[in-house]
């Protein structure tokens, strides 16, 4: 849950939008046309410093952009893999 | 995304199988008719090249911008045709000690460029020096085998199109790869100063090099003759750019800044066929001997 709302604040704060506005089936990468590249590179320097992780580029995928769910689950499995 | 016909897929790729295996000098005579006939048949064509070069050099007279419009598309038609024998272009090499050593370094960076004659040749010097060059293009739907264009020369090439393209160009400079990205175009990441007028501009290279804590290079090619380039490699940031918004906006600016000496030294080479300045009216013509033509 502390992960979806620190998700939640960050997109927020990037997309210029109340986080009320903003939940789990939220769209994402290739739905709001605000987020381009730009975006994109910015939510991960945020996630990379928020949470102290430093994504693995390679394998990352589009679908793991698409919503707020799936953010969510990439950033506990990858929490999960580097705490274990 | 738009579809295309089987029928239209088919006679596309046998265009393109055709114009890669006409002779160099078929070929070059080709994109000389061709480009003079569609720059006299279409308005359109002749009007954002003309429109670019107002905006961009306004003290030109009319007979100067229809000359440098001219000579530019030949070029650029030029050069898509050599795209097509890729292996034959020979080039020089223009760059500093430091830049070299970058380029050899197995460091990952990354390469800011523009359209200039044949729009590939940075991407090809960059892999024939260090043997892992990436790209970004807009493969057509329309023409499936045009990667393999890119995949011959051993160019890795990623689809503009593509919803992931920037995951993947991200990906790329984490696996120390070098990646060349065409960034004169219009593009809304960044507000510039591109000849003294406000536009908006790509970020792309700066935000990989900030990401990815890369050098940021600048190279382009300058079409000699036909077949023959000089490729000119520069270095920007060699500690990379800063991960704030404020720092990538600086970094663009630079490379605007140089984009433009470089279109003031080769005019007749730079060729972009969209609007690049979308949002600035186009200033009048100044009266010339040679009169408008669209």
């Amino acid at each position: 849950m502390q992960i979806y709302e620190d998700v939640v604040a960050i997109l927020a704060k990037l997309l210029d939008r109340s986080p009320d506005s903003l939940d789990m089936d939220s769209k994402l990468l290739g739905h709001l046309p605000e987020f381009d590249s730009m975006l994109t590179m910015q939510l991960l320097v945020s996630l990379d410093d928020h949470f102290q992780l430093s994504l693995p580029m390679a394998e990352l995928t589009a679908e793991q952009f698409v919503d707020i769910r799936s953010l969510c689950d990439l950033i506990a499995e990858y929490s999960f893999t580097t705490t274990r | 995304m738009k579809h295309y016909s089987p029928l239209s897929k088919s006679a596309a790729e046998f265009m393109l199988w055709l114009l890669g295996r006409l002779p160099v000098s078929w070929a070059q005579a080709l994109a000389g008719v061709l480009s003079a006939a569609i720059f006299a048949m279409s308005a359109k064509t002749r009007g954002r090249a003309r429109n670019n070069i107002r905006r961009a050099l306004p003290e030109l007279d009319t007979g100067r911008v229809n000359a440098l419009a001219r000579c530019s598309y030949r070029n650029i038609v030029a050069g898509l045709f050599e795209c097509l024998h890729l292996d034959k272009i020979e080039m020089e090499w223009r760059c500093d000690q430091a830049t070299l050593a970058l380029l050899n370094s197995n460091r990952a960076l990354s390469i800011a460029t523009l359209h200039m004659g044949c729009y590939e040749v940075v991407p090809l010097g960059i892999q024939r020096i260090t043997g892992r060059s990436v790209t970004l293009s807009k493969l057509p739907a329309y023409l499936p085998s045009a990667a393999k264009i890119y995949q011959q020369a051993g160019i890795q090439v990623i689809d503009k199109q593509s919803i992931n393209a920037f995951l993947k160009l991200l990906s790329a400079v984490t696996e120390k790869q070098v990646v060349s990205l065409h960034s004169d175009l219009y593009g809304s990441d960044t507000a510039v100063r591109f000849f003294d007028q406000s536009t908006t501009a790509p970020a792309g290279a700066a935000m990989l090099s900030a990401y990815s804590g890369c050098p940021l290079l600048l190279a382009y090619a300058v079409r000699i003759s036909p077949f023959r380039y000089q490729l000119h490699v520069e270095t920007l940031f060699a500690d990379a750019v800063g991960r704030d918004r404020a720092k990538i906006d600086i970094a663009v600016q630079a490379i605007y800044n140089r984009f433009e000496q470089i279109i003031k030294c080769h005019p007749q080479q730079w060729y972009w066929s969209y609007n690049r300045w979308r949002n600035v009216s186009v200033p009048p013509l100044l009266p010339g001997n040679e009169r408008a033509t669209s």
